[in-house]
């Protein structure tokens, strides 16, 4: 019991530490950075220090943060196994924190099935392979669908978030003196995101971790490693009197009488502190009994043959997605208007981006004017809820690169401002006809005084009454400004189609002498 | 004060202000607006505009209003102040996109000085507001000499206003500060524009509007004229003293400048156009709503027949 003693103090301290790392990333992603723009670079930092997406930035941009991050992972599970999983994952640790508010007040009995699942190990390890491969072979659903951080991240913005903002433009309405928060309705976007995330906190009331334990594909992968990590909870039959107190407090439902599964444990050591015999214990090496790794022939041989049949898979995929008659993926994808999509500078090409992207939506987050939304099915079936620009309500700040600063998976690689301000994501079209200058015969010139390119003029143009615009393509670089500002309806003179491989753009001209070094003016013009 | 408090505040003081037109006593309340600004000023005492050329632009900003009474002239004891400068852009000061910081700073200490009780400063921005009003160095400048910074990005802060003439506008809904206002100052920026040629003192009244397109589909030139009549300013301060010549209101990298180090102050908003038109360089008539708010009589264009005060430090 002494040793039981020791572990409670380290068991809480891992819950207050899960809980602050939660409470940090609730932080970084309630409010859209048009709201707090200060929470940017804590958002970027967060959601780079989840092993999925530091493994896939690191491989796509060879970036030194990302590699760490992922080298740091791997290492700390050969040490400590799965704890990631009860430290470390917000969507984890949310479940916990789901499930404890469900069950608050009741007795433990009555709180989140803890009974320990069935063993089939095998069975996710596929996901763990066939996850990764389809992203690799192009195909982002299933890692869209299943990676955590991605789940949390824009279940979270779309839930709590969003309820968030309302409350405080409550408090606004109320008298606080506090700017309101821009909230944007987007029914699809919303489904797809707080949907799954709340079914899987609902899951996880009702069997504490379902997810965790028969869904993920990190929690999945790292629980292959678990098996063999240097620090391990061991189990010893001899010793278990089977008194079921372990089995009432596992988060993780991977003990009881019978034995430990390895592979679901995710190290928060919670029933160390109340095995009363020892039976369960915590050190190098191999434990006695069932916890051992379980090397049997048979259990290698199901492994590898999920490991194998994922890769399989995964391979086969591309294939099958070519041969199938639904539009699993477009390479070109449109919006209502009919017009190809601009993807966020830092995509190099749509179809790269779309391939990588998970819909975490933490760019959408750190973007400042909210003109980043989450597509449905517009990239493809199988490339959900990606985002793209959306210029019918804001367009791309010309100083901005927060974007590319926080994606975590390298869909978006990072860019310099002034690199930024020459990447072309997309083409400016104008045409004369719908202009209200032309067909209203009114002065107008707000896609001019909008373009940070200077890409839009306003010209004197012979046979034209008034000044008109005039576009010069290739100064443009597709950030929207023209076509939300554009007065003109039905349709809106100036639009922005997206480049599917973005360029650079021709620097802003400069055909004009620099007057910067004029003398002052003496005396008065009137 | 919440926005029902305000309404009906406002309610108040148009009856109020509706009984001292009655009682006959201050012919010249209504062109002030400001609760008390006119009582104590008799017509012609000062210039009808002031232009105060080098030195910087808070030496410039203190030489224009000894010259026009003083601070105290517009700002009484407990007054609400709203300033509204040029924040429409997220760029550096130095770019002169938007309206020097400095003379912002000025500005606020001065109200502050002449016991304003609250000076705000707001307006509804191009960009992305937060970056507006930081990249600009108004924020941090208006923090440090003790303004609030107020928001102007969502509709909510707006209120629907019936203004008489305005027929182009039509119902216009205008900031609630703006209107709340004792106080209400404006300091635009001088420089070029793609839509309007020229955006000086009546294209800055844009921003205290909510539905800016509208003014772009139905004209631009009609609705800066009117502008002025949604909520007249009881002071206008032009900030010329470096001028975008080309390429405005944002600027790019071919953008002309001259620098000009010049400061007009004028509670006559057409006349300071014209001055700014001046400057600018064609001259007021190059610039179609100067005239149409003159002949609707919202101001002078004729500086010839104006009482100018020219001041050179």
């Amino acid at each position: 019991m002494k040793a039981g003693r020791s572990f409670r103090s380290i068991a809480r301290a891992r819950g207050l530490l899960a809980g602050l790392w939660l409470a940090a990333f609730c932080l970084a992603l309630a409010l859209p950075a048009s709201e707090a723009p200060g929470l940017v670079p804590l958002a970027g930092f967060l959601a780079g220090t989840q092993p999925f997406h530091a493994l896939e930035r690191a491989l796509l941009a060879a970036a030194l943060a990302s590699a760490l991050a992922a080298l740091a992972a791997l290492a700390g599970a050969l040490v400590l196994g799965r704890f990631h999983c009860s430290l470390l994952c917000p969507l984890g640790t949310c479940q916990d924190a789901a499930a404890r508010a469900a069950s608050a007040g009741r007795s433990a009995r009555r709180g989140p099935g803890r009974r320990k699942g069935r063993a089939f190990g095998a069975a996710r390890l596929l996901l763990a392979v066939l996850v990764p491969g389809a992203l690799a072979a192009g195909l982002s659903a299933p890692a869209t669908l299943l990676e955590p951080y991605s789940i949390f991240a824009r279940g979270f913005s779309r839930t709590a978030g969003d309820l968030a903002g309302l409350a405080l433009n409550g408090l606004e309405a109320l008298g606080l003196r506090i700017p309101v928060v821009t909230l944007r309705w987007e029914p699809l976007a919303f489904a797809l995101a707080a949907l799954p995330f709340a079914a899987i906190l609902a899951a996880g009331s009702f069997r504490s971790r379902w997810f965790c334990g028969e869904l993920c594909p990190v929690g999945a992968a790292l629980g292959a490693i678990n098996r063999l990590a240097a620090l391990r909870v061991r189990f010893d039959p001899a010793a278990c009197v089977a008194c079921g107190a372990c089995e009432q407090v596992c988060r993780a439902r991977c003990v009881d009488a019978s034995g430990l599964d390895a592979s679901r444990c995710v190290q928060c050591l919670d029933c160390l502190a109340v095995c009363p015999t020892g039976a369960l214990s915590y050190g190098p090496g191999p434990a006695k009994g069932a916890g051992a790794p379980d090397l049997s022939r048979r259990r290698f041989i199901a492994d590898a043959g999920a490991v194998a049949a994922g890769a399989a898979l995964a391979l086969a995929l591309p294939a099958a997605a070519g041969a199938s008659a639904l539009p699993l993926v477009r390479k070109a994808p449109r919006g209502a208007s009919g017009r190809l999509l601009a993807a966020p500078p830092g995509a190099a090409s749509v179809d790269r981006y779309a391939s990588l992207c998970t819909g975490c939506g933490t760019c959408a987050r750190a973007c400042p004017s909210g003109v980043l939304r989450h597509s449905g099915a517009e990239f493809g079936l199988a490339r959900p809820l990606v985002p793209y620009l959306d210029y019918g309500r804001a367009f791309c700040q010309y100083e901005c690169v927060a974007c590319a600063g926080v994606c975590p998976s390298g869909a978006l690689l990072p860019l310099a401002p002034e690199a930024k301000k020459r990447t072309a994501i997309g083409k400016s079209n104008l045409v004369l006809a719908d202009c209200i200058v032309v067909s209203k015969g009114t002065r107008c010139g707000a896609c001019a005084e909008h373009c940070p390119s200077g890409a839009v003029r306003i010209e004197a143009v012979p046979g034209r009454p008034l000044p008109v615009p005039v576009l010069h393509g290739p100064t443009c670089i597709g950030c929207g400004a023209c076509e939300t500002v554009c007065p003109a309806t039905p349709r809106k003179a100036m639009t922005v189609a997206g480049l599917a491989v973005h360029e650079t753009a021709e620097p802003p001209r400069k055909d004009a002498p620099e007057g910067d070094a004029a003398p002052p003016v003496e005396g008065f013009a009137f | 004060m919440n926005r029902r408090e305000f309404l009906s505040t406002l309610g108040k003081g148009a009856g109020a202000l509706g009984a001292a037109w009655l009682l006959g006593g201050a012919t010249r309340l209504f062109a002030q607006t400001g609760p008390s600004a006119g009582a104590a000023v008799a017509a012609g005492a000062y210039p009808d505009l002031v232009a105060v050329k080098g030195g910087g632009a808070a030496a410039r900003l203190d030489a224009a209003l000894a010259a026009s009474g003083g601070i105290g002239r517009f700002v009484r004891k407990g007054a609400l102040v709203v300033i509204k400068p040029n924040i429409g852009w997220d760029v550096r000061p130095e770019l002169a996109a938007n309206t020097d910081p400095a003379l912002v700073r000025r500005l606020v200490e001065l109200c502050l000085a002449a016991g304003a009780r609250r000076v705000a400063v707001f307006d509804h921005t191009c960009d992305v507001w937060r970056s507006c009003y930081a990249n600009s160095g108004i924020e941090a400048a208006a923090k440090a000499a003790g303004a609030e910074m107020a928001p102007g990005h969502a509709e909510s802060y707006y209120q629907t206003v019936d203004a008489p003439g305005a027929r182009t506008i039509g119902r216009a809904k205008v900031h609630e500060l703006a209107l709340e206002a004792d106080c209400l100052i404006n300091v635009p920026v001088l420089k070029s524009h793609g839509g309007a040629g020229m955006t000086a003192a009546m294209k800055n009244l844009m921003g205290m509007v909510w539905d800016r397109g509208a003014f772009h589909s139905r004209g631009l030139d009609a609705c800066i004229a009117e502008a002025a009549r949604l909520r007249p300013p009881d002071l206008n301060i032009l900030d010329a003293g470096k001028v975008m010549l080309s390429g405005g209101p944002r600027g790019n990298a071919s953008s002309r400048y001259s620098e000009q180090r010049l400061l007009v102050l004028s509670t006559d908003i057409v006349a300071l156009d014209a001055a700014a038109a001046k400057t600018f360089g064609p001259g007021p008539a190059a610039f179609e709503y100067i005239g149409l708010a003159a002949r609707a009589g919202l101001g002078r264009e004729d500086l010839e027949n104006l009482a100018i005060r020219r001041i050179e430090l």
